[in-house]
């Protein structure tokens, strides 16, 4: 008796967690998360970075975005936070600017992101990488027309304007741990 | 009893009973059945007797096998009589126990001290298992023996490269563990005892609490089981296969093709899936090269593999001067246009080239590495020697000075000193180059030693570091991918404790390293001056 309730005891126990990964979406979603975090890692973009914020959560991410040399941003760093959905990849992470970021399709106050991609225009092929890209280039090339911050829209042809204005506002990134 | 010692290829109870049933019993009738008036009532009386005598030969017989169980092991299978001997006497006498330990203690004496090669270990092994099997098939025996040993292959580094080796059957060491009558199947797992089995057995009495009865598994599975996982082995068979194929210059890869599909019978389809693959390119790099010859005429054929699936490759660059650069440099030109998706990475210390050197006395044929025909390269840009790699015309250069130094050629092709020594040696000895003095290398335009006219020279340079890493070179390797993921989290979070690091760490695949380990890679980290600490908080050194 002893030794069949022995040999049934790791089957019973092994059940659950097969069908915590198996039956519930969450577990494919994690293994995209962390199979695009080894892309992420792997790929060694200039300037582009993100990773999860704590071991116990995959859903949350925190990046860090360099301004693309040749542009106003030039040696500037941006903090965003990534939230991603419990159905993601079927729908886009939320993204926001945690360091205040002076652009025409930036939220100065709550760090709210106007990029097409976000919204309308996702698709599940995108991916953390491909969007901190897109959100690097937007830094160089905002969208003028429909603008979150209309006042730096405005003044985004007076560039002498502008970087006063970007940098009265830019807080660079302290390196004390999040914890 | 003499005659009986040492004499394995026959049978020696049955002669022992007929000569004692001969020779024996008629002696013993004298004292034992003297008052029988018939046969009926002697054969009665000496019953008792006679089994007390049968036993003793059994005893006897026996004793002495056990005596000499590790050489019979070793003359497996011409000893199997006497392995059915001893199984019959085993039956008798009950001196298992005896055994196992007159085994255990010749192993541990004869075969598993430094002096023995793994080969010949893994070799005794599986005779151990064959014979142990003939005398006792549940394999308690063979359990009892096997474990030493087991956990002493354990501890050798080259036990997985050996039984690897054995699997695909290594062309030059003939005898191959696996016998080739035997019928290839699948590794079997280990069962679950199966409660409803009418055939069920009861273990025998002598077998241990951790005793497994493993069904009559086959020897590489019993093998490969030494391991916990066949993970190891896969990964092991990926840097073989990798070695192999690189070897291989003729283009005929079906001996590999029957060994992949060989093992994949053992290991399941999706383990050698990688394997598939390297076989695949080795295949395609034909094609490819096929085409782009079709195109262009090349004096370079090169094998084009997929990073992703091979085993790391030996890094290392280095410049490759003059003509070779540009051969190089049309070959990716042309790949290019064919593959527009794909672009090539060279591994230009790889391989090797067919030179034909023309000195004003001389030609010399050589089939080199490619290091080495750089740096005769060099020679022939500075010196005035004209070189042509096999159906590559290069004008020819003029230049009259023809010394080098080494310094000089070390910082031309951009690697360290000891391969471009080794290099140079190479041409010293084929009569090309001569040291002047401890650095300096001159062209030999009219041979030293031989006399003039045209000296052929022929030699076949072998490479003697083996172009795949092995696996602990991989691990080093590995700590690189785990490094991107430590910059990536110190960047994003700002200063993290060794314990947040290492808890982080599990989002690398496979992360396997203690705590222990990941201090030490940092401290390491520290020492190069990429990451800084105070108070136990680890950051990016800007």
């Amino acid at each position: 008796m002893d030794q069949i309730t022995s040999s049934l005891a790791p089957r019973a126990s092994a059940k659950p967690s097969v069908a915590g990964v198996g039956g519930d979406p969450a577990g494919s979603v994690t293994k995209r998360l962390s199979n695009e975090l080894m892309t992420l890692m792997m790929s060694s973009s200039p300037g582009i970075s993100a990773f999860p914020k704590s071991d116990a959560n995959l859903f949350d991410w925190v990046g860090t975005l360099e301004g693309p040399a040749g542009t106003i941003y030039a040696g500037l760093k941006f903090k965003i936070l990534i939230n991603f959905p419990p159905n993601y990849p079927m729908a886009p992470p939320a993204i926001k600017f945690d360091s205040p970021c002076y652009h025409p399709n930036v939220d100065i106050n709550g760090g709210g992101i106007c990029l097409d991609i976000l919204q309308d225009k996702w698709s599940a092929v995108y991916s953390v990488q491909t969007i901190l890209l897109s959100l690097q280039s937007l830094l160089g090339e905002p969208n003028n027309a429909s603008p979150l911050n209309p006042d730096a829209a405005a003044i985004w042809d007076s560039p002498e304007e502008f970087k006063t204005q970007l940098l009265k506002h830019y807080r660079p990134i302290s390196d004390e741990g999040s914890d | 009893m003499e005659t009986c010692a040492k004499k394995w290829d026959e049978s020696m109870l049955t002669p022992l009973r007929e000569w004692m049933a001969e020779k024996v019993v008629p002696w013993m009738v004298m004292p034992y059945a003297r008052g029988a008036r018939s046969g009926e009532e002697a054969r009665s009386m000496l019953q008792g007797v006679g089994s007390r005598f049968d036993y003793h030969v059994c005893k006897t017989l026996c004793d002495l096998r056990t005596q000499e169980i590790f050489d019979i092991i070793i003359d497996y299978p011409d000893s199997q009589p006497a392995l059915q001997d001893l199984k019959e006497c085993l039956i008798r006498v009950d001196q298992r126990n005896d055994l196992v330990m007159t085994l255990r203690k010749a192993n541990k004496k004869r075969l598993l001290h430094p002096g023995a090669d793994t080969k010949d270990i893994l070799t005794q092994y599986v005779s151990i298992i064959r014979c142990l099997r003939m005398i006792d098939p549940p394999g308690v025996l063979l359990y009892k023996v096997a474990d030493p040993i087991r956990k002493y292959l354990r501890e050798r580094p080259d036990t997985i490269r050996c039984i690897v080796a054995s699997l695909v059957g290594d062309g030059e060491s003939g005898d191959s563990l696996v016998n080739e009558n035997e019928p290839i199947q699948p590794l079997q797992q280990r069962q679950a005892d199966d409660f409803v089995d009418p055939n069920w057995e009861p273990e025998p009495i002598d077998a241990g609490p951790d005793f497994r009865t493993n069904k009559p598994t086959d020897v590489i599975s019993t093998l490969v089981s030494i391991y916990d996982s066949k993970d190891l082995f896969v990964k092991e068979l990926q840097v073989l296969l990798a070695q192999r194929l690189l070897a291989v210059t003729d283009g005929n890869y079906e001996r590999e093709r029957r060994n992949i599909e060989i093992l994949k019978i053992r290991f399941g389809e999706a383990a050698l899936q990688v394997c598939e693959v390297m076989l695949r390119d080795m295949t395609d790099s034909r094609r490819i090269d096929q085409h782009v010859q079709q195109k262009k005429t090349m004096p370079m054929h090169p094998t084009i593999v997929s990073r992703h699936f091979w085993p790391p490759l030996q890094t290392g660059s280095f410049n490759m001067p003059g003509q070779f650069k540009e051969i190089q440099d049309a070959y990716a030109g042309e790949f290019h246009t064919f593959k527009p998706d794909k672009k090539l990475y060279w591994l230009p210390h790889l391989g090797t080239i067919s030179l034909e050197i023309e000195l004003q006395d001389r030609t010399v044929n050589a089939e080199v590495p490619p290091l080495e025909a750089a740096v005769i390269e060099l020679f022939s840009t500075k010196g005035a020697v004209c070189l042509f790699a096999k159906s590559a015309n290069i004008g020819k250069l003029t230049v009259s000075i023809d010394m080098w130094d080494v310094s000089a050629l070390v910082a031309e092709i951009k690697v360290d000193k000891a391969p471009v020594l080794k290099a140079l040696m190479t041409w010293v000895d084929l009569g090309v180059l001569k040291e002047e003095d401890a650095t300096r290398y001159k062209l030999l335009e009219v041979a030293e030693d031989a006399p003039a006219g045209t000296k052929t020279v022929t030699r076949q340079v072998i490479e003697d570091v083996p172009p795949i890493l092995t696996v602990q070179q991989q691990q080093a390797e590995q700590m690189k991918v785990y490094w991107k993921f430590i910059e990536g989290m110190l960047t994003n979070l700002g200063a993290l404790s060794l314990l947040r690091i290492q808890g982080m760490l599990k989002f690398a695949n496979g992360y396997d390293r203690t705590i222990e380990q990941l201090a030490e890679f940092m401290e390491a980290a520290r020492r190069e001056g990429l990451v800084t600490v105070k108070d136990g908080m680890w950051k990016l050194h800007r």
